[in-house]
């Protein structure tokens, strides 16, 4: 089935065009999210409002892009949204523990969460990196993310953004640059310790 | 070289895109650094991440679920659109309705005029026909009157 055909078929929410759909990008909707969540069981949720909504917005979907780049543009934009969403709803409950009581430290049943010390830790390493990947400019964000992570293209990451190869080039240098910087003052500081 | 030079350039270490002096004097100092060696063996190690989460695979039951929440919201939409249509159908059902009645009024009022019009002529014409009979019977009468005194 051709991207033309399946965008007709979404259009009369054809049974054999969603299958296909979901066949075929359920893979890299659900990944792409997870680059950018972090978090797998919010990336399949996401997927699943991506698909709602790339079937509801298939009548608008411009024949200028290929349909991959118009599902990525989709993915990227939800994901990043749901990032705005999660941290506002973080700032609302880190007032809300503000306001109420803290629990009793001197209660025997009460345990702290155990530390790990180690640096190379999976999870620890992951923490880092999605830190440093997070505190990026959105567009440095996005283009770090699809050049490293889904290893595109230059002119398919430029498609997506809908920016010139030369932006694309310019966002990747300072995205690498700023990551580094973080990097190396996290670990120095770790090394100085 | 110093350590600046390996704080600035980890991503090129790690994509290998130093020249070839570059990447030997690195080497060289390296070896005599350990803090630029912990220094980019975190970086290094951090950045591996990356490709872990590439290796990592989806919930294979995913696409079942997808599926099942795109039917649950497409026949979500098409009962939607039922209602809609059904809200939209009311008024202009009880629209036309009511100009039906108007209507069937209208053509009943006139066939009622028709009608009561068309008994009057009937009640004229009796009428006529009753004084010419009336007439003629006062003739009548006046003859007889006349014939029999």
């Amino acid at each position: 089935m051709t991207d033309h055909e399946l965008i007709e078929g979404l259009i009369t929410n054809d049974r054999t065009a969603i299958h296909t759909l979901v066949d075929k990008y359920q893979k890299k909707i659900i990944k792409t999210a997870y680059y950018f969540l972090q978090n797998m069981e919010d990336a399949e949720d996401l997927s699943q409002d991506i698909f709602i909504d790339i079937i509801d917005s298939s009548q608008r979907f411009r024949k200028a892009s290929t349909l991959s780049t118009w599902i990525y543009r989709i993915t990227v934009n939800k994901s990043l949204n749901l990032i705005k969403k999660n941290k506002r709803n973080k700032i609302f409950h880190s007032l809300e523990d503000f306001f109420t009581p803290k629990p009793d430290n001197n209660d025997p049943t009460h345990r702290e969460p155990t530390v790990t010390t180690s640096p190379f830790e999976e999870n620890e390493r992951r923490e880092i990196l999605n830190k440093a990947i997070q505190s990026l400019p959105e567009n440095q964000k996005i283009a770090f993310i699809l050049s490293k992570y889904e290893e595109l293209s230059y002119k398919e990451i430029a498609e997506i953004m809908n920016i010139s190869l030369s932006s694309v080039e310019s966002l990747l240098h300072r995205a690498k640059l700023n990551l580094q910087k973080r990097l190396a003052t996290h670990f120095s500081e770790y090394i100085k310790k | 070289m110093d350590c600046s030079f390996i704080k600035k350039n980890l991503f090129a270490i790690l994509e290998n895109t130093l020249s070839a002096d570059d990447r030997s004097e690195t080497e060289l100092h390296l070896k005599s650094c350990s803090e630029c060696n912990h220094l980019l063996s975190g970086f290094l190690e951090t950045m591996s991440v990356i490709d872990t989460d590439k290796s990592k695979e989806i919930n294979p039951f995913m696409s079942t679920r997808i599926i099942q929440r795109i039917d649950s919201v497409v026949s979500s939409h098409v009962d939607k659109k039922q209602k809609e249509f059904l809200r939209l159908l009311q008024p202009i059902v009880f629209t036309f309705t009511l100009f039906l009645a108007v209507l069937i009024g209208f053509s009943l009022g006139k066939t009622g005029m028709n009608s009561i019009s068309g008994k009057k002529s009937d009640v004229q014409g009796l009428q006529s026909l009753r004084s010419e009979l009336f007439i003629s019977d006062i003739t009548d009468e006046d003859k007889t009157l006349f014939l029999n005194p």
